[in-house]
């Protein structure tokens, strides 16, 4: 190799542009990397907000879940009053009862048609609603009538009462060994 | 203090009621301040008085209950309907007046719910296209 004519100039240049062409690399390698990190960051907080927004949606699955596990029971509980009371010809419990078993009946069908609560049977959301009817039916019945006879007024809807209440307890015993997922409706 | 009522003076009260909400001269409205919502209707007039009218039970249901109201609020009177048969006869005023009240409070939720002014309308569309036929 022939080295003739090359000046300090030339060496002092040539080093300056492999020095500067190091920092540019080093630059970009720099620039690279802040890039990722700012990705990794807002992939993890991404991350974050849908495992929050999961949890939020797991909790009020939850909620529902359990409100509806436990307006059922209350209405299996006041199904079993109500038909006493029916039975006894009690015309204050009776209509008392109808009413609150009314109530009671909306509330569930409400929440079961929500879509996060489990699914339950469409037989028996259609009963809940049919009963909720009637059992406003029967009440007014009650109330209107000069010599009130609830057994008499009472004799449709004691059916769809008696296989309601069954079919509640079936639910019940499919909930309380459900797991979590399943009982959540995920 | 609620003032009592006969049972004729709250039979002529609900038959005026009737007869002027069917006449189309009160004004009902849903009742805002009631617990349930659709369930309870009042009408206030510019003499300061109101009727409210809703299910005891607000279930949409036998028994009723009318109030009268002054200054918006505060009741004045208050009938509660009872039990009468269906259609008659009657072995009282008050039953009369139950089975008016009872009549005019489903009168009065349909009217709220605009179902016979879209009953109207649709009738009156319908009678349009009647009239743009050539024979």
């Amino acid at each position: 190799m022939d080295f003739t004519g090359i000046t300090w100039l030339d060496v002092t240049m040539a080093v300056i542009t492999i020095v500067g062409l190091g920092l540019t690399l080093l630059g970009l390698w720099w620039t690279w990397r802040q890039a990722r990190d700012a990705k990794d960051t807002a992939a993890r907080a991404e991350t974050a907000a849908d495992a929050a927004k999961k949890a939020v949606a797991t909790t009020r699955a939850q909620l529902m879940s359990r409100d509806l596990v436990n307006e059922l029971r209350l209405i299996r509980e006041t199904i079993k009053d109500a038909t006493r009371a029916i039975e006894d010809e009690d015309v204050p419990v009776s209509k008392h009862l109808l009413v609150q078993m009314a109530e009671m009946m909306h509330r569930a069908v409400a929440l079961a048609k929500d879509a996060t609560t489990p699914s339950i049977p469409e037989d028996m959301v259609k009963d809940l609603q049919t009963a909720a009817t009637s059992s406003s039916a029967v009440k007014e019945a009650i109330a209107k009538a000069k010599t009130p006879k609830p057994s008499v007024s009472a004799k449709d809807l004691s059916p769809i009462l008696v296989r309601l209440s069954s079919s509640i307890v079936q639910y019940e015993t499919i909930q309380k060994y459900a797991a979590p997922e399943a009982a959540n409706g995920n | 203090m609620a003032i009592n009522l006969q049972g004729e003076e709250w039979l002529s009260l609900i038959q005026k009621l009737a007869r002027l909400t069917s006449q189309g001269s009160l004004t009902w409205g849903e009742d805002e301040d009631a617990p349930a919502s659709g369930m309870a209707f009042r009408v206030d007039l510019e003499s300061g008085i109101s009727y409210i009218v809703f299910p005891e039970d607000m279930d949409g249901r036998f028994p009723f209950v009318l109030v009268v109201a002054e200054d918006r609020s505060r009741e004045v009177a208050r009938f509660r309907t009872v039990s009468f048969a269906e259609g008659g006869p009657f072995d009282s005023e008050e039953e009369e007046a139950s089975a008016l009240l009872s009549n005019l409070y489903l009168n009065v939720a349909r009217l709220v719910s605009g179902a016979p002014q879209l009953v109207q309308r649709l009738l009156a569309d319908l009678d349009s296209l009647d009239r743009e036929r050539p024979f």
